[in-house]
């Protein structure tokens, strides 16, 4: 008897677990089929819209973005396989690549707006061409997200210029539509925690200015890395037009040449009139060629004088009119 | 020797060479030509031969053997590089169109009776052929066609409308849509949205109001072509801002921001506090549109605006138009400008500022041109267009900025062009 009784549950565990299993598999197959799966009418339909891409472009090619959308949600998994199997493809020999218009899948991924595309768009822009990088950046502006945000805030590491400027154009866009998010804040901060961002970052906080960006720039301006203060003094006139001189100025007498030599084409735009002495300064004889024709330059757009280069005349004449240029 | 039985290409190349059959005479074989075959390859291989022979010097050799080589068309596209193929065989179908034998009743047929391979060839074709001939069959094609191929299907019924923006078109057009079945017809506005003709804003102003899939399908068209203006379809637009559908919403108010509709400037403003962000965002969008202003969402600025807006319609634009009357230039003038800068001018300003493209002051044409340019008004468009008749050149500029302006086509200043495209009478 206690024999059975130790052997019924045994038998009961195994016979509830079977009933288990059949259910769930049951579950399963009652579980109507996911349409975002693998749907093969939606595949055969993404294939022949892709068909109608002429390599040479046309109206017709043109509208392949818009009718990939059009297929919805249910086409994301698919388009993303392909927009994944084109970024493999650059990485295969010329020979046995399949043309997958990346570009063109990466901006109806954009169009549809859809979570599960983000990791790929993100991939694209790391991975992929030139201009597959600027598609995903413009795809990414469409989504207007935190999520989306995060992403281009951190493919801000771009080393191609022309890609970085659209992932700045791109969280730009969607700083605008995000209300109560600090988006120079968060760049600003991913600025910190990573180098590689801050080229980057400096594009987009010149572009969306305020208080945080005119505080990155005049902390860039002293920055240890010779890189990053130039392109700082590149920028900051951008942000603060009426601070910005009195950061640059000092930098006349950075020890990097290319900062010196930028800083002056600054204070020319600028026309700060401070600057007049320490830029008729750097018209000595012995200093470089280079740096001597920025600060003639600067010199002539703060003055409005066509002096040469010659120090002794811009002495002469900023003793004489010293007064009359601080008015101005 | 290339054989074509077996392959999924042979219905096509059976019905090009049955149409050939037809058209030539007896001595039109079905099969390909052995000899013609090899010859056609050899030609063909050239594309991808080293160096690669462009297509341009082989088309000719290929046309160059005649009518024989027909039916090795669908080798060519169906064995080469997708590109290059169909590039030489849409050459060589055009030569031979050319000379007589109208390829599209092949391809329509090939769609219509062939298997997918055949079909999707043919679809690639006629769409870049673009012969408004092929319009009506495909269009009958709708309900029928594999559902796989659908999106084909459209696209080529868009790119035939694209490269055909007359008004004979639409107006087969027009017939086509009533003999479409109801769920259908979505799906015809969406490729005249997307063929983005003006002609099509009076056909889908006629189907508005009738089914709900519809009425969302025409104003997502309507925001996508150059504005029409039309009360009717303004107004249904208007209401559809009130509709349950965020969908319908969106489309609305995109398309209303595209007609730079005033009258529906307050909902709107409404709009921006709506629970959808796409709506929020359209609506912001089409009060940008119909402002001229880039303020932001909130709503406070935006009532301001329209409270300012009205007030000076009250107070300020029965003087206005007194001065757009007055027959003195210097008031004509200065109220143009004014008018130009108040969206809420458009109702009464328009009709006068129109009337005042005839004055004979130059200065008054063109501050009227430059005034119907701010005001982005679609009812000024047939008048533009006769001002590009117009005796002095700077009006004549002035005339076809403003219109490219309010349409957003980049036409050349030849009024001739403008009337085709918008089915006007000289």
């Amino acid at each position: 008897m206690r024999h059975h009784s130790l052997k019924f549950p045994r038998a009961a565990i195994g016979f509830a677990a079977f009933l288990l299993v059949s259910c769930l598999a049951a579950a399963e197959d009652a579980r109507p089929p996911d349409p975002t799966s693998d749907d093969p009418t939606v595949r055969a339909r993404v294939d022949g819209i892709l068909s109608m891409v002429f390599p040479e472009g046309d109206i017709v090619t043109s509208l392949v973005p818009e009718f990939l959308a059009r297929e919805g949600k249910a086409a994301v998994p698919y388009l993303v396989s392909l927009v994944d199997a084109g970024l493999a493809q650059e990485d295969a020999p010329e020979t046995s690549r399949r043309q997958v218009p990346v570009t063109m899948l990466v901006d109806a991924l954009g169009r549809l707006r859809d979570e599960r595309a983000l990791a790929v768009l993100v991939k694209s822009i790391s991975k992929g061409t030139t201009e597959q990088r600027v598609a995903a950046a413009g795809a990414l502006a469409r989504y207007r997200s935190k999520e989306s945000l995060d992403a281009l805030i951190h493919a801000l590491g771009q080393t191609v210029a022309e890609a970085r400027s659209s992932v700045v154009q791109a969280l730009v866009e969607t700083s605008r539509g995000l209300s109560g998010v600090d988006v120079p804040r968060m760049v600003l901060e991913a600025a910190k925690k990573d180098r590689t961002l801050h080229t980057g970052a400096a594009e987009a906080l010149a572009q969306l200015g305020g208080p945080v960006a005119s505080a990155f720039f005049r902390s860039a301006l002293s920055d240890p890395d010779a890189s990053v203060r130039l392109n700082a003094v590149d920028l900051v006139a951008r942000v603060s037009p009426e601070e910005a001189g009195g950061w640059v100025q000092p930098l006349l007498g950075d020890e990097n040449l290319n900062v010196q030599k930028q800083a002056c084409i600054a204070l020319g735009q600028l026309k700060t009139t401070a600057a007049v002495p320490d830029l008729i300064a750097l018209l000595d004889p012995d200093a470089d060629p280079g740096l001597r024709a920025n600060a003639v330059w600067a010199l002539q757009q703060i003055t409005g004088q066509a002096l040469s280069d010659d120090p002794e005349l811009w002495r002469t004449w900023w003793e004489g009119n010293q007064p009359q240029s601080q008015e101005r | 020797m290339i054989d074509l039985r077996g392959t999924r290409a042979l219905p096509l190349v059976l019905l090009l060479s049955a149409s050939l059959a037809g058209r030539v005479g007896a001595e039109a074989s079905l099969d390909p030509d052995a000899k013609t075959l090899e010859q056609a390859r050899l030609l063909l291989e050239k594309l991808d031969g080293q160096p690669p022979v462009p297509v341009d010097e082989v088309v000719p050799q290929l046309v160059g053997l005649g009518q024989p080589v027909v039916p090795c068309l669908a080798v060519l596209i169906k064995g080469r590089e997708v590109g290059k193929g169909e590039m030489a065989a849409l050459a060589v179908l055009t030569e031979l169109s050319r000379g007589g034998i109208d390829p599209t009743g092949v391809l329509v047929k090939s769609v219509a009776n062939g298997d997918a391979e055949a079909r999707a060839t043919g679809l690639r074709l006629l769409a870049r052929l673009g012969t408004a001939a092929a319009l009506k069959p495909l269009v009958q094609l709708m309900s029928s066609m594999d559902p796989g191929q659908a999106p084909m299907l459209d696209m080529t019924i868009v790119a035939i409308l694209s490269r055909n923006p007359m008004i004979s078109t639409y107006r087969d057009v027009e017939g086509l849509l009533s003999s479409l079945a109801p769920n259908e017809r979505p799906r015809m506005a969406d490729c005249l949205g997307l063929a983005g003709s003006p002609l099509a804003g009076p056909l889908l102003a006629k189907l508005l109001g009738s089914d709900r899939r519809l009425d969302l399908a025409i104003a997502t068209a309507v925001g996508r072509i150059p504005p029409h203006e039309d009360e009717a379809t303004s107004n249904r637009l208007q209401q559809m801002l009130l509709d349950s559908d965020a969908a319908s919403r969106c489309a609305a108010a995109v398309a209303l921001g595209r007609t730079r509709e005033v009258r529906a400037a307050e909902r709107l403003v409404a709009l921006l506090e709506d629970q959808d962000g796409e709506v929020r965002r359209a609506a912001l969008s089409a009060l940008r549109e119909i402002s001229g202003l880039d303020l932001t969402e909130g709503r406070p600025g935006w009532e301001d605006w329209l409270a300012s807006e009205r007030t000076w319609a009250e107070e300020q634009c029965p003087r206005m138009l007194e001065d757009l009357g007055s027959g003195d230039h210097v008031k004509v003038i200065a109220g143009a400008r004014e008018a130009s800068t108040h969206p809420f001018s458009r109702g009464e300003g328009v009709p006068v500022l129109v009337t005042l493209l005839g004055d004979p002051s130059i200065e008054v044409r063109l501050a009227v041109c430059g005034a119907l340019e701010r005001l982005g008004a679609p009812e000024a468009v047939p008048p533009l267009v006769d001002a590009l008749d117009d005796e002095v050149e700077e009006v004549r500029t002035a005339a076809w900025t403003a219109l490219r302006k309010i349409t957003s086509m980049d036409l050349a200043s030849d009024p001739d062009a403008w009337r085709g495209r918008w089915g006007l009478e000289r």
